[in-house]
């Protein structure tokens, strides 16, 4: 099972596009675990990571979260798919990154 | 020319945004300060129930004897909050330190230091005890100790590791022991250092270290955080950072904590104790009244959406935002609409909590509204329970008139974005 974790400042906003996209997944039928936490626990959640997406707000660490996890796929969600609450399109943006 | 201007601008604003939040002082206080949550809001709710300022409730508390049972929870909480954030802090520190695997220790380093420096026995001639220390030390007053030596203390720990000068075992043993063993040395060392530091305090007219720390930077601090500049200057550059998209909170917040956690937490041991509440400004401020609604303060713009979008676009963020903003979640309206990079939308983006924070300050000098009792409230908390909560029934009335001020500056920009978006709209539909 593919596992998704998403990092924003507190992880809160971030939480409402979780299950946005976890709503979206059971529709499509895509088998993966979706979290959201804040930076802070960047180290300990990231680990477990197949894919990271970073909120936009945060978009300035993406240099940190790359280098902590070189080998892992990190992005940071488009700022309008985000503000819309686009759980599906951020999903199949995810999915690709994944392969 | 406007893109040349946001280049600049965020050339200039992520390296800072990013510099700030590198920064490991302000990540030590600011991390150390959100790890003790629990602490605060269980001191938080003690003081509530203790100090509410209503005569039958004082009386029944009183008579049934539930009130010193209350401010017995406030004593070990608010009260000694600088004790438990010096061990936070200092842990906050350790774990971006190449101790970091030791960070524990360093941390319970940091805690033997802090008590170090607080002189032993209570009171004078015949009413002294020798055996007692006096718990004013780990209170609000404590705190710019604990910050203080919550960063300097694994500094200096740090070195020993850093140059290996530390007491090995053979291989064998196990890393629990050997960390054990390694941290004789630094705390060793550190404990003569700072009974060195201690008794030179005595030398002086202070005191003690707490004495001359609070001392020497009360009385600049406290102009800087008695002061609404102050707060306009963090205000205005959390919110222009929003606007480039960078969590202006999330930079800002280390110098909110740094500047107005220890008012808040005066004002808290003042509820408790029911006295007057001594701090106008605390960091109390910038949630309940300032940046109601979250950045941007948006409430105001959630309700022109929900109630007069004319375009889907709008009509449907509107739905998505308005109860995420009465929780002050403001992304999905800082994203969505969006206010990022919006020049339409800056001048009541900046306006809003800034009108705010004028408007609140100038009624609270009349006296038209209390002062805030200092409550932490975690953000997610709804407006007008964090109003109530924070400063009684006049301060939740009073975020209902901050919702239609924001309204107010709102309201003639969000006309122009959405008449925008409705002709965007009209030509997509006339395409197909």
């Amino acid at each position: 099972m593919k596992n998704i974790v998403l990092f924003c400042a507190a992880g809160m906003s971030t939480s409402l596009l979780v299950s946005k996209m976890q709503a979206a997944a059971k529709e499509m039928g895509v088998d993966c675990q979706i979290a959201a936490y804040s930076l802070n626990e960047l180290t300990a959640k990231g680990a477990d990571a197949d894919c990271i997406l970073l909120g936009p707000q945060v978009r300035y660490q993406k240099d940190k979260v790359t280098t902590a996890f070189p080998d892992k796929p990190v992005a940071v969600i488009d700022m309008r798919l985000y503000g819309m609450m686009k759980g599906k399109e951020v999903l199949e943006e995810a999915l690709k990154m994944m392969g | 020319m406007m893109d040349k201007f946001q280049a600049a601008m965020e050339k200039t604003l992520i390296p800072l945004a990013n510099k700030l939040s590198a920064s490991r002082i302000l990540r030590a206080i600011s991390g150390g300060f959100s790890a003790l949550l629990p602490i605060i809001m269980v001191g938080a709710i003690a003081s509530l129930l203790s100090g509410l300022n209503i005569e039958v409730y004082q009386n029944l508390i009183t008579s049934i004897g539930l009130k010193p049972i209350i401010t017995y929870v406030t004593t070990y909480t608010t009260n000694m909050i600088a004790l438990y954030a010096v061990f936070s802090i200092g842990k906050a520190m350790a774990d971006q330190l190449e101790c970091k695997n030791q960070s524990t220790l360093v941390a319970l380093t940091t805690l033997l230091m802090f008590l170090l420096v607080i002189p032993t026995g209570v009171g004078e001639g015949e009413t002294a005890v020798a055996s007692a220390i006096s718990t004013s030390y780990f209170g609000a007053p404590g705190l710019f100790t604990a910050m203080i030596l919550g960063c300097v203390v694994p500094i200096i720990y740090n070195l020993f590791v850093k140059y290996n000068i530390v007491i090995k075992m053979p291989d064998g043993v196990p890393p629990q022991i050997a960390n054990g063993f390694s941290a004789i040395i630094p705390a060793t060392v550190l404990t003569v250092i700072f009974v060195i530091v201690r008794q030179l305090c005595t030398l002086t007219s202070f005191g003690t270290l707490n004495d001359l720390i609070y001392g020497l930077l009360r009385a600049p601090l406290s102009s800087l955080t008695e002061s609404p500049i102050t707060f306009v200057i963090l205000l205005l550059f959390c919110n222009i950072l929003w606007f480039f998209g960078i969590h202006g909170g999330m930079v800002t917040m280390s110098f909110l904590n740094m500047l107005y956690m220890a008012p808040a937490m005066e004002n808290l041991e003042a509820m408790a104790a029911g006295e007057a509440l001594p701090n106008l400004l605390t960091k109390t401020w910038w949630f309940t009244f300032a940046q109601l609604g979250g950045s941007g303060g948006i409430i105001g713009l959630a309700v022109c959406m929900f109630f007069f979008a004319k375009s889907e676009r709008y009509k449907t963020l509107g739905k998505i935002s308005i109860l995420p903003a009465l929780c002050s979640i403001s992304e999905p309206i800082v994203f969505g609409v969006p206010l990022v990079l919006n020049v339409m939308m800056l001048i009541p983006m900046i306006l809003s909590p800034l009108l705010c924070f004028l408007s609140s300050y100038i009624m609270t000098l009349i006296g038209v509204l209390p002062y805030l009792n200092g409550i932490q409230l975690s953000t997610g908390t709804p407006v007008f329970l964090s109003g109530f909560l924070t400063g009684g029934w006049v301060a939740a009335v009073w975020q209902a008139v901050l919702i239609a001020l924001q309204f107010a500056v709102y309201f003639p920009f969000f006309r122009m974005v959405d008449k925008q978006a409705v002709e965007e709209e009209k030509a997509l539909a006339a395409k197909e």
